[in-house]
């Protein structure tokens, strides 16, 4: 019974069918032939086009580039079946484990207590311990843009937000959005639809469709899937995605979207574990970072608002435009706007439910 | 040429096909599911080998199957006992989610030592599933509401007050987000031995009383003859309302308490959508072990492995989620067929020609 599922033995087994790692790492850290070996946890499957298949194309990146480094990942992990797979990997060797969304804080918190020797880091969350980080990208200073570029190009001055759940990190972007778009104009409204879900792509077109119907002509949304712009793109309307670039789903109406670039954090944090110099810390960087940003403009996008919104962004990267400067959030605290946030702006119709 | 498939109910199952049955299932589903494993290039002896020998051998694996096994055989037995007296429960799922959040809301407001606290949650639990089930039971015998309906109907409303009271007036108090405070230390159930924690202690118990309560029991006869012909037994002075609601009531509380030793074993605090379908999964491992409460129990048990297992596969072979997912349900699938085939005798006849039996016999 105390046998445990060595890398090595099941390497044996199997052939060489998989990239594991081979390396009894964790001896050698911290000189520089270092071997390091990192597993990735996703609570959906990578092929979601969204927060998972952007988390896996940092994944994919830093694999790419470092001969030192081996990754493996598991994907559609159900927090409740997390502790699991973070035990697994602590146990096998890994040398560090990030695990991808907010409900596995508590499972990696659990595991991270029992292997004191492995690092962990945990996205979205507000936990550290001395062997678990946390990490998160100001993703909202590019939803500040997506909604500069929304305002300046809506006719019917609604816009409409297919958002998932009322929790800090989404009613950032929403506030954020508003916010963009009411710094050149000022008579926009946002209107959100909730699905209570990452990723349900009928809800989310349903929520995008019933927002048709107020007459909103821009569409956002915080999902998984690009079914919001899909229904947007049939409507003729402008969408912005989230999380990976989704000019293919929208068409030629695409705007923008919030993308991430994992790569920029895990890149560093991975060189840290091989200098042998990680800490567990708390990781909020913006778009200066390069760890989120804006997509490429889509094609029908004119001239003056890429040029107005990129040089908004070049004010936000220097440090000299807050997103909350003027509204009620300025001067807040990254704790109270990290995980406290609990109301909408004004220019956001209707209140957090 | 004809072919003529006669399905006729078997009086007995031959004990060759009692046991072989589940065996010769489950190896015809993981010989077609390993056509599925070629085509992504994995060995299925290896893969096979991961999902339930290495999983078994290692303490992580074991320990996790165990731990998984708690919720499932609690609600396996929710709708094991009904479906004993000839009603489906299809509504585990809600009772489970009511009692961890009735269990939930003692441990976070009761203060008593862990001794005392623990036991309340459970009963607490207890009663907030039995509650619920009441109610399709009571339906189902004075109206004769489908109970089919009223109890999955009703899972959905649970689901509902989850996720309500995780964002209203249980919220915790760190961030806006959609859960509770961490349970105390004294409202946690304590580890039996490898992470194993208590849960499978009372899971245990329950299923020795179910089993005495079904074999040894005035009680258990009237459930089963009640299943078998409800109209006989009222014939005979036996109560419906009695009897349904019994089943249900207690089938309820089982499910509670596998919902509250979830989080107060496991999770250690209510979330919404903490439960990954274990009363749902409860119906076909409470088909599977129809006929006593040890084979729900070894259901459970198999079910808990096929999850775990399912995972190590995910994790040490990188075989894609979706594609552990189709294994699990084509075993689960071949397994419910195979209860089929214990069930009735098919006989299968070709007819040739004219020459048949029913033209050639004259008036035979």
């Amino acid at each position: 019974m105390t046998e445990h599922i060595s890398r090595r033995s099941v390497l044996k087994g199997i052939g060489a069918a998989t990239p594991l790692a081979v390396a009894g790492c964790s001896e050698s850290i911290g000189s520089s032939d270092a071997e390091v070996s990192a597993a990735w946890v996703y609570n959906s499957e990578v092929g979601d086009q969204g927060w998972s298949w952007a988390h896996n194309e940092g994944r994919k990146a830093v694999e790419e580039e470092y001969d030192w480094l081996s990754t493996e990942f598991t994907e559609a992990v159900a927090p409740e079946e997390s502790q699991q797979v973070f035990r697994q990997y602590a146990d096998s060797g890994a040398d560090i484990i990030f695990g991808c969304t907010f409900g596995y804080q508590d499972p990696m918190e659990t595991v991270a207590k029992e292997y004191p020797e492995v690092y962990f880091e945990h996205n979205t969350g507000y936990l550290t311990l001395e062997n678990m980080g946390r990490y998160m990208g100001r993703i909202y200073q590019a939803r500040y843009l997506a909604g500069q570029a929304a305002g300046m190009l809506t006719e019917t001055n609604q816009l409409g937000y297919v958002a998932a759940y009322p929790i800090p990190e989404v009613i950032r972007g929403i506030n954020a959005y508003t916010l963009g778009a009411a710094s050149v104009n000022d008579s926009v409204t946002t209107k959100v639809r909730w699905t209570n879900s990452w990723f349900d792509p009928p809800a989310e077109s349903e929520a995008a469709s019933a927002l048709l119907d107020e007459n909103v002509d821009v569409m956002a949304q915080h999902q998984d899937s690009a079914a919001a712009l899909t229904e947007a793109a049939d409507a003729g309307i402008w969408a912005t995605g989230y999380d990976a670039p989704m000019q293919e789903q929208a068409g030629d109406n695409y705007l923008t979207s919030p993308i991430w670039h994992w790569e920029a954090f895990y890149g560093p944090t991975l060189e840290d574990v091989r200098n042998g110099e990680w800490e567990a810390d708390a990781y909020w960087k913006g778009i200066e970072s390069g760890v989120c940003d804006i997509d490429d403009w889509g094609p029908e996008v004119p001239q003056e608002v890429r040029d107005e919104v990129g040089s908004t962004r070049e004010e936000i990267v220097d440090g000299s435009l807050d997103v909350w400067a003027g509204s009620k959030f300025e001067g807040e605290s990254d704790e109270f706007l990290f995980q406290e946030m609990n109301s909408y702006v004004e220019g956001v119709e209707g209140e957090v439910p | 040429m004809n072919v003529e498939v006669d399905l006729t109910a078997r009086e007995s199952t031959p004990r060759w096909l009692a046991y072989g049955a589940p065996v010769f299932t489950v190896l015809a589903a993981l010989a077609v599911s390993a056509l599925v494993l070629l085509v992504v290039d994995v060995s299925p002896v290896d893969a096979y080998s991961m999902m339930f020998y290495q999983t078994i051998t290692t303490q992580i694996g074991a320990a996790q199957t165990l731990i998984t096994t708690v919720p499932l055989v609690l609600a396996g037995l929710a709708v094991y006992l009904p479906l004993k007296a000839g009603l489906f429960n299809i509504g585990a799922e809600g009772q489970l989610v009511i009692g961890a959040l009735a269990g939930t809301w003692v441990g976070l407001n009761v203060s008593l030592p862990g001794y005392a606290l623990v036991p309340l949650m459970f009963v607490v639990a207890g009663l907030a599933g039995g509650f619920l089930a009441a109610i399709p039971a009571w339906l189902r015998a004075r109206y004769d509401v489908n109970e089919i309906i009223t109890s999955l109907l009703l899972s959905f409303v649970a689901l509902e007050i989850l996720s309500y009271v995780v964002r209203g007036p249980m919220r915790g108090s760190s961030g806006n987000f959609p859960q509770t405070a961490q349970l105390p230390a004294a409202a946690r159930i304590p580890e039996l031995f490898m992470r194993v924690h208590v849960g499978l202690f009372v899971a245990l118990l329950v299923v020795a009383a179910v089993s005495l309560l079904m074999r040894r029991s005035r009680l258990g006869f009237e459930i089963t003859f009640m299943g078998s012909n409800d109209a006989a037994a009222v014939q005979a002075g036996m109560s419906r309302i009695k009897v349904y609601l019994l089943v249900f009531v207690l089938g309820g509380a089982f499910a509670g308490m596998g919902g509250i030793s979830e989080i107060a074993g496991v999770q250690g605090r209510l979330r919404a959508g903490f439960e990954p379908g274990y009363g749902f999964t409860a119906i076909p491992i409470a088909l599977l072990g129809r006929n006593s409460a040890v084979q729900v129990l070894l259901a459970s048990l198999f079910f808990a492995l096929l999850f775990t297992g399912g995972t190590n596969m995910e994790i040490f072979l990188g075989i894609p989620a979706a594609l552990v997912e189709v294994i699990q349900a084509l075993i689960i699938l071949f397994l419910i067929t195979g209860e089929f085939f214990k069930r009735y005798r098919i006989d299968v006849s070709v007819e040739r020609g004219s020459v048949t039996p029913d033209t050639a016999g004259g008036d035979a």
